[in-house]
Order: C-alpha cells, then sequence, then structure tokens
C-alpha cells in the first residue's frame, strides 16, 4: 500500500461567484500515469493550478508527496517537473539560455537528455523561443521537465496544437517516463486516443466535481452500450433507466451508455418496449465522451427529451 | 537569485535607454546658465529629476509584474527549486540596477560637466548632483510599489493604486531634509520615516507577489500581512485628506458666511509690536478685498489687552517673520549663496556666494571675479588666504515699515572675528571691529530718527555700535526717502563702528532655529526679537542709554489660518479630539479656536459616528475576528470617515452563499458557516460516480482548517 503522491480533500475554488472546483476529492498513486479528462472550463487546469500551489484552494486541502501544496518547499519542487498549459518559454531566450535558466537550483540535470529531446523535435539550440513554432515549443517545453529527472510530472495539456508526429513523440516519451513504475504521471488533456494509449488510470472532471476515477481497464468494463430502437421506445422511461450516462439519437436508433450495468438496468431497457435491444462494446472515447457531453445538456438527449425538443 | 536577476536584468535593461533619454533631457534641460540659476540649479534640477526617476521605477516595477501576472507565465516562473521570495529578491535587485543606471549615468554626466564648468564660470561642483541622486535613490521605491500594486487584489482601480501614495510619503520626507532647515530631531524623524517606509514598501510589495495574487479570499490567515495593512491605511488616510482638502477649497468659495482668519505679528511704524487678527472672506486674500482688521499690542499679557478695529494703513505693514534667506539652504552643496549687490565697477551685480569659509564674488555673466577673506580681496589667478569662521552677512533693514530694503553698496560681512566692510570695486575689505559677530542686523536714519545703530549678536552677548560715514563731512541717506522707497535698495558708504553698549542676551542663540531681528524705535533704540525653535516669540526693548527691558515671551501667533473651524472638522475626528487637549499646551490661540468651537464639536462626533457606522457595516461582512471588528470601531471613531477607504482596501469584500442550514448567506471560504456553524454540505451524487478501488491508501489528509 502506498501513500498517495497527490490527494486532495473536498477541494473547493471559487473566482468570484462562480465555484469552478467543488468538493474534490483526488488521490493520484504512486508510478502511475493518471490522465485528468473533462471540458473547457471543468476545473481540470485549476485544480492542476491547485496542486502546484500557484493557486489557494478557497477552502479544503491539497497535498503533494505529504506536503501542504500552498507550501510546497523548493526541495519538493524538485521532485515536480511542471508543464505549463501552452508550452509558455520566455520568447526572448534561446533554446539554450532556457536550459541554463531552467537547470539553477536542480540538483540533477541530464544535459544529455535535454540535448537529445530536442534533437527528437529537430531544434537548433541557438533558435530563439520566438521563432519556435507551438510543437517546437511543446518539445522544449518537455526537454525542460524531464531533464531534471522528476519524480512526478504534471502536464497541463500537453499535446495542445502538436502535429500527430509530435504527439506520437510526445506520448512516447512520456510511456518511457512512466516505465518504470516509479515515476508518477498527472496529465490533462482532450484528447482521448493519446489518452487510452498512455494512460493507467483515468479521472473525469464535470463542473468541478469529479465523476470518474478509476484505472482505465476497470472503467472499460463497467461502462455498458446499448443499441436500441427507438421508433417504439417509450422515450419517458429512458430517464429511468439506472445508471445511465447518455442517451443519444443516432437516425432511428437510441445509443445508450450506462454506467455499472446490472440486472436491474437490464430490466429497465426491457421496459422501453424496443422492437430490438442489442448490447454494444463501447471504445474508451464514446465512454468518455458519454459524461463529458452530459454537462453540456444541449446535446443531451435527456435535456431535450425534458425541454420537449424530441418528444 | 543570480540567475533569476540576470534573467530578469536582461529583460528590463532595454527599457533603460528609454530612462536614459527621459532623465538625461531633464538633466539637460535644467542647465545653468546665470549665477543665480546655479544658486537654485541643485534645487529645480532634484525636482524634475525626482519625477522622471519616479516614473521610470514605477515603469519598471509594473513592467516586471504585470507580463507574469499571466497565469501561464507566472506558473513557469515560480515552480522551480527557488523561493518565491528570491524570484522577488531577483525582481528588485534587477529593478535596482536598471533604475540605477537611467538615472545614474545622467547625474554622473551632469557632475563632470558641472565640475568642468565650476568654479570660474559657474559657482556649481559636482556635489551638487549628491541630493538629486539621494531623490533619485529613493525614488526607487516607486518600483516595489508598482510591484504591490499590481500584484495585490482589489476590485477598484482606485483602491488598486492606492500603495503608489506610500512611496510619495518618502520623497516628500527627502524633500524636508534636503533644506535641512529643521532641528535635528525633525530631521532624524523624518530619515527614520523614510526607512520605515522603504521597509513597509519592499515588505509589502513582497507579500503581495509572494501570496496575494494567488489567494482566494481574505479570510486566509496567509493574505493577512501588517505591512500590507499598515501601508494601505495610511495611504487611504493621505489620499482621504487630500481629496477631503480639495473639496473643501472648491466650496468655500462659495460659502460667504465662511471667513478665512489669520493670525501675524507686525510692527508698527514706532516699532511697537502688534498682534493683528485679520479676517476675509475669499480663501486667498485679494488684493482689493475688504479686510476685517484687529489687533493689541504686545504686552506679554495678552489677556489684559482687549482688540481693537485697526484701519486700512495697517495692511502695508510687513509680517514680521524671518526670511529663509537666512538660513543657508546647504546640505550637500559646495556654494552657498550669502547676497548680491546692484553696485559694482563694471554695471552688472556681484554675488557673494560663499565656499570653504571664503567668500566668492561672482558677476551676473563675467564668472568669477575675485575671493573675499580676512586676509584681504583676491584675484581668480591668486591663491586666497586665509578664511572666515562662520561668516555671516548683512543684507536686508529689518526697520518697522521698510523691512524689504535691501542693502547695498558696501556690504558689511561678520565672523567669530570681527566686522568687516567690504568695497569690491577697489578690492579692499576693512575691518570694523574685533567683535565676535553671528548675527548681524542694522537699523537706518529716518525722519523720525536719525541715528544709525548696528547691532550684533555673539558669545551671549548683543552690541550696539554707533554707525557714522568714513569720509569726514559724508551723510547716509534716510531709509524713507523716496528713492530708497522706490527702489528697495540702500547703498551703504563707507563707515566707521563705535561701540556704545552691550547687553547679555543668553536667552537667544541656544538653537539654531533662533535668530536676532531689529526693530527700530522712536526712542533710537530697538525691539529684539528671538524667534524661538517652538514657535513662540522673545522680545526685548533695548534703548540707546544701554538699558535692556524685560524679557517676554509671546504664545505662539505663527500664520495659521482658520476658517471659523471648518477646518478644524475635516481633520479626523481623532486628530481634533488630540488637537484640544495639546492646544492649550502649546498655544492660546489654538486653545482659544478649540473653545470657539462651540455647536461645531456636535459636528466632529458626528463624523465619528458617521466614520464607525460606515465601517461597522463594512467590517460585518469582510473581517471575522471579534479583536480585530474592534480595533476597526475605535480606529473608525478616531479617523471618522478616513478609515472607510483603509477598510475597503485592506478587506476586499467576501464571496457568500445561501447557507442550506440557516438560509443566511454565508462566506464560501470558510469551513462552517458563520452564523450557525454548519458543515458544507456533501453534494448530492449524479447516481453515475465510477469510483474505482483505491489501490494506495487512503491516508487522511489533516482536517486542520486553514482558518
Amino acid at each position: 500500500m502506498l501513500d498517495p503522491v497527490i490527494q486532495t480533500k473536498r477541494l473547493t475554488r471559487y473566482f468570484g461567484q462562480n465555484g469552478v472546483v467543488r468538493d474534490l476529492d483526488l488521490r493520484v498513486p504512486p508510478g502511475q500515469v493518471t490522465a485528468l479528462l473533462g471540458l473547457n472550463g471543468a476545473g481540470k487546469t485549476t485544480t492542476i493550478r491547485i496542486i502546484m500551489g500557484l493557486l489557494r484552494p478557497t477552502r479544503g486541502r491539497c497535498e503533494v508527496f505529504g506536503q501542504d501544496s500552498g507550501q510546497l518547499s523548493p526541495d519538493a519542487r524538485m521532485r515536480i517537473g511542471y508543464m505549463v498549459e501552452g508550452h509558455f518559454l520566455y520568447p526572448g531566450m534561446r533554446v539554450r539560455d532556457c536550459a541554463k535558466f531552467q537547470r539553477a537550483g536542480y540538483s540533477r540535470w541530464d544535459d544529455a537528455q535535454f540535448d537529445q529531446i530536442v534533437a527528437h523535435f529537430g531544434i537548433a539550440q541557438s533558435t530563439y523561443v520566438a521563432h519556435l513554432s507551438r510543437g517546437q515549443r511543446a518539445g522544449v517545453s518537455l526537454a525542460l521537465v524531464l531533464a531534471p529527472d522528476p519524480e512526478l510530472l504534471v502536464l497541463d495539456d500537453p499535446a495542445l496544437g502538436l502535429d500527430p508526429v509530435s504527439r506520437r513523440a510526445l506520448n512516447e516519451t512520456l510511456v518511457e517516463f512512466a516505465a518504470g513504475g516509479q515515476r508518477t504521471v498527472l496529465l490533462s488533456s482532450h484528447l482521448l486516443d493519446d489518452v487510452e494509449r498512455i494512460a493507467d488510470r483515468v479521472m473525469v472532471m464535470i463542473d468541478g466535481r469529479l465523476q470518474v476515477d478509476t484505472t482505465l481497464d476497470d472503467f472499460r468494463s463497467r461502462v455498458s452500450g446499448y443499441v436500441v430502437d427507438s421508433e417504439s421506445v417509450d422515450t419517458d422511461r429512458v430517464a429511468a433507466i439506472p445508471g445511465l450516462v447518455e442517451a443519444r439519437q443516432l437516425g432511428s436508433r437510441l445509443h445508450l451508455t450506462v454506467a455499472d450495468a446490472d440486472e436491474e438496468t437490464l430490466a429497465a431497457v426491457e421496459r422501453l418496449n424496443a422492437s430490438s435491444v442489442e448490447t454494444i462494446e463501447l471504445p474508451f472515447t464514446d465512454s468518455v465522451l458519454a459524461w463529458l457531453s452530459r454537462s453540456r445538456e444541449q446535446q443531451s438527449f435527456i435535456s431535450r427529451t425534458k425541454t420537449g425538443e424530441t418528444a | 537569485m543570480t540567475t533569476i536577476f540576470r534573467k530578469e536584468l536582461r529583460d528590463i535593461i532595454r527599457w533603460v535607454p528609454l530612462g536614459l533619454i527621459v532623465i538625461g533631457v531633464l538633466c539637460y534641460q535644467q542647465r545653468s546658465m546665470h549665477v543665480l540659476n546655479a544658486l537654485q540649479h541643485w534645487f529645480c534640477f532634484a525636482e524634475q529629476i525626482v519625477i522622471g526617476s519616479s516614473l521610470f521605477a514605477l515603469a519598471l516595477g509594473l513592467l516586471q509584474s504585470l507580463f507574469d501576472l499571466r497565469t501561464d507565465s507566472r506558473a513557469f516562473l515560480l515552480h522551480r527549486p527557488i523561493s518565491a521570495r528570491d524570484i522577488f529578491w531577483g525582481k528588485i535587485a534587477a529593478g535596482f540596477v536598471a533604475h540605477s543606471i537611467a538615472w545614474g549615468v545622467p547625474l554622473l554626466a551632469t557632475a563632470i560637466y558641472l565640475e568642468s564648468m565650476g568654479p570660474e564660470r559657474l559657482p556649481v561642483a559636482w556635489s551638487d548632483v549628491v541630493m538629486p541622486a539621494i531623490f533619485c535613490l529613493v525614488s526607487f521605491l516607486f518600483h516595489p510599489a508598482g510591484m504591490w500594486m499590481a500584484c495585490r487584489e482589489a476590485r477598484w482601480v482606485g483602491t488598486k493604486c492606492l500603495p503608489l501614495a506610500v512611496p510619495l510619503i518618502a520623497c516628500i520626507s527627502v524633500g524636508v531634509l534636503s533644506g535641512g532647515l529643521a532641528p535635528m530631531l525633525v530631521l532624524a524623524f523624518f530619515a527614520g520615516l523614510i526607512i520605515a517606509i522603504s521597509w513597509l514598501i519592499v515588505a509589502a510589495a513582497r507579500h503581495a507577489f509572494t501570496r496575494q495574487t494567488f489567494l482566494p479570499s481574505p479570510a486566509n490567515v496567509e493574505s493577512w500581512s501588517w505591512p500590507n495593512a499598515l501601508g494601505l491605511g495610511i495611504a487611504s488616510t493621505m489620499v482621504v485628506l487630500v481629496a477631503t482638502g480639495f473639496l473643501v477649497a472648491l466650496m468655500l468659495p462659495q460659502n460667504s458666511s465662511m471667513p478665512t482668519t489669520a493670525r501675524r505679528l507686525a510692527a508698527s511704524s514706532t516699532g511697537q509690536l502688534w498682534e493683528l487678527e485679520e479676517s476675509w472672506k475669499s480663501p486667498r486674500m485679494r488684493q482689493d478685498e475688504p479686510i476685517h482688521r484687529t489687533g493689541r499690542p504686545v504686552t506679554g499679557d495678552e489677556s489684559s489687552v482687549a482688540l481693537v478695529e485697526l484701519d486700512e494703513m495697517w495692511r502695508e505693514q510687513p509680517l514680521l517673520s524671518l526670511p529663509d534667506l537666512l538660513r543657508p539652504m546647504s546640505f550637500g552643496r559646495e556654494f552657498v549663496y550669502r547676497s548680491s549687490t546692484a553696485s559694482t565697477d563694471n554695471g552688472g551685480s556681484l554675488h557673494l556666494i560663499e565656499r570653504d569659509n571664503q567668500l566668492y564674488v561672482y558677476g551676473d555673466y563675467s564668472g568669477w571675479v575675485g575671493t573675499v577673506t580676512p586676509q584681504g580681496v583676491f584675484a581668480p589667478n591668486e591663491i586666497p588666504r586665509g578664511a572666515f569662521s562662520n561668516l555671516t552677512t548683512l543684507d536686508r533693514y529689518r526697520g518697522a515699515s521698510h523691512n524689504h530694503t535691501s542693502i547695498g553698496g558696501q556690504r558689511l560681512l561678520a565672523d567669530d572675528n570681527g566686522i568687516y566692510q567690504l568695497d569690491f570695486d577697489t578690492r579692499k575689505l576693512r575691518k570694523l571691529s574685533d567683535t565676535p559677530t553671528a548675527w548681524m542686523a542694522i537699523t537706518l536714519p529716518s525722519n523720525d530718527q536719525p541715528e544709525t545703530s548696528l547691532w550684533a549678536y555673539g558669545n551671549e552677548t548683543v552690541s550696539r555700535f554707533s554707525v557714522r560715514p568714513l569720509t569726514e563731512g559724508e551723510t547716509l541717506p534716510l531709509i524713507d526717502s523716496e528713492l530708497i522707497k522706490a527702489t528697495h535698495q540702500y547703498p551703504l558708504a563707507k563707515v566707521e563702528i563705535t561701540p556704545t553698549g552691550t547687553w547679555p542676551l543668553n536667552w537667544i542663540g541656544k538653537d539654531d532655529e533662533s535668530r536676532l531681528t531689529v526693530v527700530s524705535t522712536d526712542e533710537g533704540g530697538a525691539v529684539i526679537v528671538a524667534n524661538n525653535p517652538d514657535g513662540t516669540w522673545t522680545y526685548r526693548i533695548g534703548t540707546s542709554d544701554g538699558a535692556l527691558g524685560k524679557a517676554i515671551t509671546q504664545p505662539r501667533i505663527g500664520t495659521l489660518v482658520v476658517r471659523d473651524g471648518n477646518d478644524f472638522f475635516v481633520l479626523p475626528p481623532g486628530v481634533s479630539a488630540g488637537f484640544s487637549i495639546v492646544a492649550p499646551i502649546v498655544s492660546q490661540r489654538a486653545a482659544q479656536t478649540v473653545s470657539g468651537l462651540g455647536w461645531k464639536w456636535v459636528l466632529v462626533t458626528l463624523h465619528s459616528l458617521i466614520g464607525a457606522a460606515g465601517v461597522f457595516l463594512l467590517i460585518r461582512s469582510r473581517v471575522d475576528s471579534a479583536g480585530a471588528r474592534t480595533a476597526w470601531l475605535v480606529i473608525a471613531v478616531l479617523l471618522g470617515i478616513y478609515a472607510l477607504l483603509a477598510v475597503i482596501a485592506i478587506y476586499p469584500r467576501s464571496v457568500t452563499e445561501q447557507c442550506t442550514a440557516c438560509s443566511r448567506r454565508r462566506r464560501v471560504d470558510l469551513d462552517r458557516c458563520e452564523h450557525c456553524g454548519a458543515d458544507w454540505e456533501i453534494p448530492d451524487g449524479s447516481g453515475i460516480e465510477l469510483i474505482g478501488l483505491r489501490d494506495v491508501s487512503l491516508a487522511d489528509i489533516s482536517q486542520t482548517s486553514t482558518h
């Protein structure tokens, strides 16, 4: 039994009157790649900023390596690699200046690794950051966070704006980084395909609350999909299906995504009086999308039913 | 920190040329062309430079803060194995270096320029830039103040900018120090104030940079900082005081029922001292405005003499105060202006300027024309021998109604070794007496009294000399002649002086602020007046037979302007109350003002109550602790409305939500409802949560409250 690297207790953060993160209980286990998923505005970046001690919670607690994240010591920060959303770097610096600037204070710094990653992205060390493409900036950012050989890697949307080749390079790097099971990665992303490839664990945030927090395998096994013929379906009974995450109309068929389906769930599906009921295996991306689309009510079948748009 | 310093310096060094240009242009604009201009140079120079360097420091502070307030930039900067405090100091150090270059280079160039010019062309030296340099150094406080302003949380731009008022106090304090006029205790106070303000600003800026920008609420204990609160409190009070003062000044002309009253001391044509009380309606006395004037002769027992109506003739009676010309403004300066004379052999003016205890003589545009020492007058190409010891000059006549007549011609000088007369046209200095002299005054002949007397004070003794023209048969012109009245210039001829009396006078001269002035009387004697450091006046009547009257100390009169007690109401109630307690001790007049307020005390009390009520409403939702609330109520009673802005600035409004237990608005940053103590309810689940088995130990996070 290992202590979590990151854990929060009823973490809440307001911006003005808006509660962006609410009562978040989150635990990131060591030695795993954990993906934090959610729509824009779900609270992922705010959560990461609180974890990194760059933002204080309105209430609740957050600990990293057992320390209050708001009081992280320089030694604790040395153990954490943090890639900022948007791959921020100082535009007036050359790539080698970035390394020189970043290495200050670190007891470990692997020049060879930095050079290797930078070279992998095809970047000359004498290039000014202002002249780099977004993908190249991501490469330099990745090199900067990996060179100190951190125990914990926190990446805020690292693949943002990357081309497919760069994305693949990033994914491979992360897999390699976490391969020994000694290092922990927490990344937020919108790219579900990439997450499926590299993550051991998935968390889904909706409107500042954690809706999913489990291993990738557990998530796959606990999400079920059904396709029913919608022409004869009693739509009033759809919302009554236990564990219904999403009901989505595709042509004349209704696609249902259900969490933790059991016999009661199946009975409820039967009660829809559909002419046909088919059990399908949901891809990971569709399963996650089912959760994410719940926070956008105008896209939800249930909501449209409530407002009478399709009734 | 070194890495941060280098990075910050590299970022802002590109802005230094801009600062160099601005401050360089100001230096160029203020270059001296004339001898009198050169003497005032350092002050105008410092005044201009401090504005330029303050603005540049503020710009640097903002440049080093605003870009780093972007979340990505801030995250990139702060997440490194260096404490936020070290990052802050790195920024400050870089800003200091950049700022120092921006003002240091122009000032260095100016110092070289001044040294290359002086003293042959103008009375200037490199040391003239010392005081401007101190001003510039202190103006750097606008840099951390800018960071403080940028980083602190404030919803309104007005309260956001409040920190900028704090370094102004430090700059004003440097201005007071640069005059060098106040007693040492006051100077020490202002020096201490500059140090305290500097610490306050830097500590508040550090707190704002390391804490405030990412704190959610004022209730968090980490958001509290004494320097921040103290600085904002001082700034708020200052801003409201200035704003209220402006409002009162704007409103007064429209209200003719509020006359302005001033009290002053004047001498009658016979030399009798009178205390005048003058009232007029406009805030500033207009030339043609009728003035209600009453007065009474100064006897030392003012309660026994009633105020009488005085006629318009008294308007011309000059105010009896000692001009600052007597006080050398020499702090940090090599050259000290002594006097000028209009009578020279080349038709221009000569300016006598003291440097290293020698008197340098400059023509208007002819540069340095000679040096005067007790050994004689030396040409610029000669090496002057000898030096004065505590030189003083006699440059003005301080008679009753001819207060501002300059004495030209053969100038009288004095020092610890005697009294001299300078004839620069013939390049000669004659010693008239061996009497050690610290200050001099003269009574000149008039239609009322023919005698000319020179009064000298030194070694706690006043000496009177009879003054006669050196040339046989020549007479000294009358001070009330039409020519002298028109020109305000008295051409003093070559004279000889004969001692006619001495008086021990140990009640003045104890402090640098005490000065001697002499007013002639119709009896040929003089009223000897000393301006005491505490603002009171002491005078004695000295007569021609050597007698000296009883020393009478007059309560503080000064030029206190009282607008029917309305200024008093504008002050914070605590200050008014304190003043009313202290006033009877320091000044009988001030005590009368206080006692004459009558029903206006109701206004003062009302002001206090309004302030307390306003603060009470504000702190209800902003301040947690009962102790802090009580303290703020006490402050509000003392400061009145001045406390309101301070509360708003220090405690931003809290975010609230309706409590599900008691239905009242509760603060979101507190773990428990401040009204009913209820905890936050755990939100209802959506029924589709997929929370896997925790494969780590569920170590309980400390339940310790953040509050």
